[in-house]
Formats: C-alpha cells, sequence, structure tokens
C-alpha cells in the first residue's frame, strides 16, 4: 500500500510539472500558434526559477514571503520574454512556426545548461547545486505541518502550494476560454484569423498575449521541475527536454481543453512511472523491460491522436487555422 | 469637419514578387553576419577576451590541427546527411520533425547487426547493415505518413512521439546488451574501412552524391515535379490526377530512408556504439538547415559548414576560457538560427512606409544617389551578372540530364523491337514537358 502512494505522490508531483507546460502550450495553440520552443521555455523558467533561488536563498538574511514570490517571478518574466521572442518572429515577421519553436527549444537548452553550469561551478561541485531555502518553503504542505500519516493525507495534502494552484490555473483557463469574451475572441482567432480580423478583433494583440502568457506557464512549469520535484536541485544532467515534449503531448491528449489535462496530467504522470513502482501489481521487470515501460505514455499519445482523428468529432479537432500564420493581405 | 481623424498607419507589409538569387544571399549573408556580431559580442562580453583573439580561437577550432579538420568535416557531412533527408518532405510540407527517431532506429539496426552477427564477414555486416537500415529507417517514417493521408492525422506530433518510442527502444537494447556493464562497450565488426588515412572518406563520398542526386531529384525529376506540387497545393495536385496518396507515403519512405543511413554511419563509421543520444540535436537543427536554405542542398551544404564552423570555434574558444563550458555552443548556433530564421522576412516582404516618411526616404535616398551614382549602377552589373552565371550553369545541368535521360532511353530501346526503336526517334525530336513525362513514364 505504501509503495502505491508514492507511486501516486510521484504522479501528482510529476503531473504538475507537465500539466503547467500543457496549459501553456494549449493557451497557444488556441491562438493558433503551435509553439514547439515549449521545452526551452520550461528549460529557461526553470534555469531562471532556480538560479534566482539560489542566489537570493544564499543571502544573508532571505525573507520568506520574497523567497517565494522572486523565482515565480523571474521564471514567468524569463521565460514570458522567450515567448516574446517567439511571437516577433512568427506573428511579425511571419516565420514558420515549426522552424521557430525548434529554435527556441534548441537555444533554451542552450541557455539553461551554460547558466547551470555556471551555477553550480559557483557552488563548488560543478556538477549539482541545491537551493534548499526556496525549496523547503515551496514544499511545506499541510501532511508535515499536522503531522499526518495516513495514505488520505499523504495522497492528498502532502504537496506544496504550487500543487493546487495549478489546478486552479487549469480551471481558470478553462472559464476565460469557454465562458469569457476574450476566450471567445481567442478561439475565433485559432479557428479562423481573417473571420475575426474582418469582426473587429486585434488579431496581433491577442497572438502575443496569449503567445508570451501561454511561455511564462511553461516556466512556471520548469520552475515547479527543479524547485519542488527536484528539490531544489540543479543537475547538469537533469531532462527538461524529455518532460516539455511530454508536455506538448499531453495538449493532443486533453484534445486541447484545460480540464482534461488536470486528469490527464496525472495520468501521464502515473504511466510514466509505472516502470518504478511496476512492483505495486506484482510485476518484476529487468532494466530492458522498464526502458519499454517508459514508453506508454508516448504510445497512449499517438493512440489518442489517431483515435481523435479517427473520430472527427469537431469539438475534439485541434484550432483549424494551428500552424498557419495570419497575413491580412493573403485573401 | 468631422472630429474623427483617420491616421494613415506608420507602416504596411506587402509580400514581394520574385527576387533575384543574388538579392536573397546578401538578405543572408548579412544576417549570418549580424548573428556572428551578436555571438562574438555575447562571448567578449562572457571571456573578456577581444574580437580579433576570439575570431582567431574560433578558426582554429575547425581548421588548427588535422583532427580538428577531420572532426569539422564529419560534422558537417552527418549535419547536411540529415538536412538533405528531410528536405524532400518538408518541400512537400509534412513536418517530420522525427529525423532523431529514424537515426536512432537506423542505428539500432545497424548495432543489432554489428553486436549480433559478429560471427559474419565485415563486408557482409556492412552490406546488410547499409541496406536494413535504409529499409528501417524508410518504414519507421512511412507509419505516420500513412496515418496522414488515411486518417489526416496530425504527422508533427506524430513524428514527435516516434522520437520517444526509439529513444526507449535503443535504451532497452543498450541495457540488454551491456548487462552488468556500466558503458556498452565499442562493437568491433563490422566498421566502415578508411579511405587512405581519412576515415569519414565513405561518409563525405556518400553525401556528396546525395547532395548532387537530391539537388536533380528534386528539380529535374518528375517525382521532384510532384512533390514541389503536393506542397503548394495538395488540391490542384489531386485535381491533376496525381496519386497524392501514394506520392505523400513514398516521399517520406525516402525521408525516412535518408534518416536511417545516417544512423548506419554514426554507429558504422564514426562511434562504433550506440547511445540514445546518437542523433545529438541534428534532428532539429537540420530542419532549420534546410528550411533556411529553401531546401537547395547546395545552399544546406554552406549552412551546415557555417553553422559546423559556428559551434567548432565556440567549443574551442571554451578551452581558452573558464567561463564557458560545453553548452556555450547552443546558445552562438541558436543566436545563428534565430537571424537565419528572422531574415527570411525580408526576402518574402516588403515594409511599405507611409506617405510622409517615404518622401523623407525617397528624397535621401537621391541624395546618396548623387552622392555616389557608380555604386549603383557597379551593384546593378554585378547582380546582373550573378543571375546570368546561374542561368547558366541551371541551363548546363539540365541540358546535361536531358542528354543522359534520352541517351539512356535509346539505350533501353535498342534492345526492343525495331517498331519503338522509330518511336524512340520521336520521343527525342519532342521539346522538354513532353519529353520528360514520356521517358520516367515507361
Amino acid at each position: 500500500m505504501s509503495n502505491f502512494v508514492s507511486w501516486w505522490q510521484s504522479g501528482i508531483l510529476f503531473g504538475t510539472v507537465i500539466m503547467l507546460g500543457a496549459l501553456g502550450e494549449i493557451l497557444t495553440q488556441k491562438a493558433g500558434h503551435l509553439n514547439l520552443g515549449v521545452p526551452g521555455l520550461m528549460f529557461i523558467g526553470g534555469f531562471a526559477g532556480f538560479a534566482s533561488a539560489y542566489l537570493y536563498g544564499n543571502t544573508a538574511n532571505p525573507n520568506g514571503f520574497l523567497l517565494v514570490m522572486i523565482p515565480i517571478l523571474v521564471s514567468i518574466i524569463a521565460s514570458g520574454i522567450g515567448g516574446l521572442i517567439y511571437s516577433f518572429l512568427t506573428v511579425t515577421l511571419k516565420a514558420n512556426q515549426n522552424v521557430t519553436g525548434l529554435a527556441l527549444t534548441y537555444i533554451g537548452v542552450g541557455i539553461g545548461s551554460f547558466g547551470g553550469q555556471y551555477i553550480t561551478n559557483l557552488a563548488g561541485s560543478g556538477t549539482y547545486a541545491r537551493a534548499e531555502a526556496a525549496s523547503a518553503i515551496f514544499t511545506k504542505n499541510i501532511a508535515n505541518a499536522f503531522n499526518l500519516t495516513d495514505s488520505f493525507s499523504r495522497m492528498f495534502l502532502s504537496y506544496g502550494f504550487l500543487v493546487y494552484l495549478t489546478i486552479v490555473i487549469a480551471v481558470i483557463l478553462h472559464f476565460v476560454l469557454k465562458k469569457s469574451r476574450v476566450g471567445l475572441n481567442l478561439r475565433a482567432i485559432g479557428e479562423n484569423p481573417a473571420t475575426a480580423d474582418a469582426a473587429g478583433i486585434n488579431v496581433t494583440r491577442y497572438k502575443y498575449l496569449a503567445t508570451i502568457a501561454g511561455a511564462a506557464i511553461c516556466g512556471l512549469g520548469g520552475m515547479f521541475y527543479i524547485i519542488v520535484y527536484c528539490d531544489g536541485g540543479w543537475a547538469t544532467t537533469n531532462s527538461i527536454e524529455a518532460l516539455g515534449w511530454l508536455a506538448v503531448a499531453l495538449v493532443i491528449f486533453a484534445t486541447w481543453k484545460p480540464l482534461n489535462a488536470i486528469w490527464g496530467s496525472y495520468l501521464f504522470a502515473l504511466l510514466y512511472w509505472f516502470y518504478a513502482y511496476s512492483s505495486v501489481i506484482n510485476l518484476k521487470l529487468t532494466t530492458s523491460q522498464s526502458d519499454l515501460m517508459q514508453m506508454l505514455p508516448y504510445v497512449v499519445t499517438i493512440l489518442v491522436l489517431i483515435f481523435i482523428s479517427l473520430r472527427k468529432k469537431k469539438e475534439n479537432q485541434p484550432p483549424l487555422s494551428l500552424g498557419l500564420n495570419y497575413f491580412r493581405e493573403d485573401r | 469637419m468631422s472630429n474623427t481623424k483617420t491616421r494613415e498607419p506608420l507602416l504596411h507589409i506587402t509580400r514581394k514578387g520574385a527576387t533575384s538569387f543574388l538579392f536573397r544571399s546578401t538578405v543572408r549573408l548579412i544576417a549570418i553576419a549580424f548573428a556572428f556580431l551578436l555571438a562574438f559580442a555575447f562571448l567578449a562580453a562572457v571571456t573578456k577576451m577581444d574580437f580579433a583573439t576570439l575570431w582567431n580561437h574560433m578558426v582554429d577550432g575547425s581548421t588548427m590541427a588535422k583532427t580538428s579538420k577531420l572532426a569539422f568535416w564529419k560534422e558537417t557531412m552527418l549535419l547536411l546527411l540529415v538536412a538533405i533527408a528531410l528536405t524532400p518532405a518538408f518541400k512537400m510540407k509534412f513536418w517530420n520533425i522525427g529525423a532523431q527517431g529514424q537515426i536512432l532506429i537506423g542505428a539500432l539496426i545497424t548495432s543489432t547487426l554489428m553486436h549480433d552477427a559478429s560471427s559474419l564477414a565485415d563486408p557482409v555486416i556492412i552490406v546488410l547493415s547499409f541496406v536494413l537500415s535504409i529499409i528501417v529507417g524508410g518504414l519507421w517514417a512511412a507509419i505516420p505518413a500513412i496515418f496522414k493521408v488515411r486518417l489526416n492525422a496530425n504527422e508533427t506530433l506524430f513524428t514527435l512521439m516516434m522520437n520517444y518510442i526509439a529513444v526507449k527502444l535503443v535504451a532497452s537494447a543498450i541495457d540488454t546488451w551491456k548487462g552488468k556493464a556500466s558503458a556498452l562497450a565499442p562493437f568491433t565488426s563490422g566498421r566502415l574501412p578508411a579511405i587512405g588515412t581519412n576515415k569519414y572518406g565513405i561518409l563525405i563520398f556518400v553525401v556528396v552524391v546525395l547532395m548532387v542526386g537530391m539537388y536533380l531529384y528534386l528539380k529535374h525529376t518528375k517525382h521532384g515535379y510532384e512533390i514541389s506540387v503536393v506542397g503548394e497545393s495538395l488540391r490542384t495536385a489531386n485535381y491533376a490526377g496525381m496519386n497524392t496518396k501514394w506520392i505523400i507515403i513514398r516521399t517520406v519512405f525516402l525521408s525516412g530512408a535518408l534518416c536511417g543511413l545516417c544512423g548506419f554511419f554514426y554507429v558504422a563509421g564514426v562511434d562504433y556504439v550506440i547511445s540514445t543520444t546518437t542523433s545529438g540535436s541534428y534532428g532539429f537543427t537540420a530542419i532549420i538547415v534546410s528550411w533556411a536554405a529553401t531546401f537547395n542542398p547546395f545552399g544546406m551544404f554552406i549552412l551546415a559548414m557555417i553553422m559546423t564552423f559556428m559551434s567548432k570555434g565556440t567549443t574551442n574558444i571554451g578551452n581558452f576560457a573558464e567561463n564557458l563550458n560545453q553548452y556555450t555552443a547552443y546558445i552562438t548556433v541558436g543566436i545563428l538560427l534565430f537571424f537565419l530564421i528572422g531574415c527570411e522576412f525580408f526576402i518574402q516582404y516588403k515594409i511599405v512606409f507611409n506617405q510622409k516618411i517615404q518622401v523623407k526616404f525617397d528624397k535621401f535616398s537621391e541624395k546618396v544617389h548623387n552622392a555616389i551614382p557608380w555604386w549603383f549602377s557597379f551593384w546593378k552589373k554585378v547582380a546582373d551578372g550573378v543571375d546570368f552565371a546561374i542561368g547558366k550553369v541551371q541551363a548546363f545541368f539540365s541540358k546535361l540530364l536531358e542528354t543522359m535521360k534520352t541517351k539512356l532511353v535509346a539505350l533501353f530501346k535498342k534492345k526492343d523491337t525495331g517498331a519503338q526503336i522509330s518511336e524512340n526517334a520521336q520521343v527525342e525530336n519532342v521539346p522538354n514537358v513532353e519529353d520528360k513525362e514520356g521517358s520516367t513514364n515507361e
């Protein structure tokens, strides 16, 4: 049973990382932009959050509130700048979205690794550094505070506030996209920007804002990964990039709906970590078999992709103009 | 007077028509120059070296010793090979971002043969893995293509997921092979031989042949024509009676097959061992190389050289500065990528300013023109000259191809009956378009 609980716990934590990435990407894709720079943005956000937490946490007398706010803000701003570069290239300069996104991933991984190496050198070891102070605050939770050790508390109350905040973000995103005027306009732009433009919606502004906000949420996911999931530890061999692609996959799995992303991300994470906890169902795996087990989320994504193409249900399709740039004079 | 004033916007953007080769190259060269400038500013800020020192170290990185020269050509050729492989699919607007997976699958099949079939003679292993890596890479890529044409499943995301499945397959194979050892030992049988002292001779030869071959395939064959029509407009292709489904699957198979070949070279000719990072980030950079060269293999060659130069140079600068690390090259090459992507705007679009600014601008350019009139006429002459030369080269190539084709047709026809020989003579007389169709349909 305790094995199941720890599987569940790593599922929730891991799921939160990819949920944030997927929520950012859903927002971006709803505006018609397929941003393949998610791994790079998560890398930038993760590095920025980590670096600021490390540097501020090592000052003489860090303030608890600032220790929470600084990493969040810095990671949001850093990845938001990444999103700004992406939207400048794709919206204003009308560059190809796939190519730009991949370049963003490339340079994002570079910036994150380069800066991370700098911090780990600063810490002395050269391969590992840890932002303990910030991590301790981010992982403060109810179960620990009241010393609750029953399975329920450990499964649902043992996480830092960001886990619950992420669910709130997903719900807010759902209501914004589905129920508000802003969301309606955004969806109109994603489906048919020419029509939206004719209706008097400022297409360029919406695209910029959606992409930058989406990038900021992705960056927050990267920060969560480093500060909470890795307990504040930055290793030179971390795997944010693979997580970023998993987030892109989750967008399809959730069929572009934020609420689906909530349970989808936890399911993904449980599938992803199944190889480590396979003893839950009395299954013994060799290392090579557990490598194969790690394929599960990707295989499931492909099956979902095939399934939604097969059913052709209107509400499950990607935004119609996804991946296409809008140029007013192209009619 | 109404109080709502209509203000003319400061500028607006229109699409340009056809541009000359010289113009496009100039824009790209300027972009590359700016990228180098920015990268050097970054490097100078971090290392506190001056530009001249940085430049010397950068040049040394690709040319200093024989080993670095060889490594430069190896990396250029591998990047070029992946870019060439991706090109036919991209030209068709099929976004195959699964190069990494296709490379890994090709590498996996090669490693399997080198590891498990070591009792066979080396040439047998080499030929077998060469052929199998091509076939398996092609089939791996064909899976998303089939779903694309049957169900219109998004190929970008499908190929992306296939990457990770390939990664896990490779990880599983490595874990099986290495047993309790900490790492997989390099394979000893089935290695590609060196040509003279050049370890990468075969790789370089094959890639150069493929570069010319791909240029001719895309420009001068029926297949190449079909690819560009499908890429421009799927509907047009359908109305023209093309079997678009088959064209898509065939082309993506070709793309994956060449990626598989790249995997073969990685294992049999370069590393002699496989890892999950065998393909590195080439799968992604090659996409940008192919796209920025507008699908021209010779342009890709130049871009691949510039990119490798930048990456190897940055790594070499790192040897002299402790503030840099092995990830610095990602940043400098990334800057280069962004500039290459951004400059495409200035090739495709024209910025039109409003009257006020335009008048000022015209006056200014007139002043400049009056000051140095010779420059403009000189530039015009250079531009005309280069366009003329390129036209000549293209004409030469197409003429060469035509003669080769007619000779081949004649060769095959001679073996047949006399009636067909007279038909062949007819085909030879009909000019280009019908001739092309006639000869390739046979």
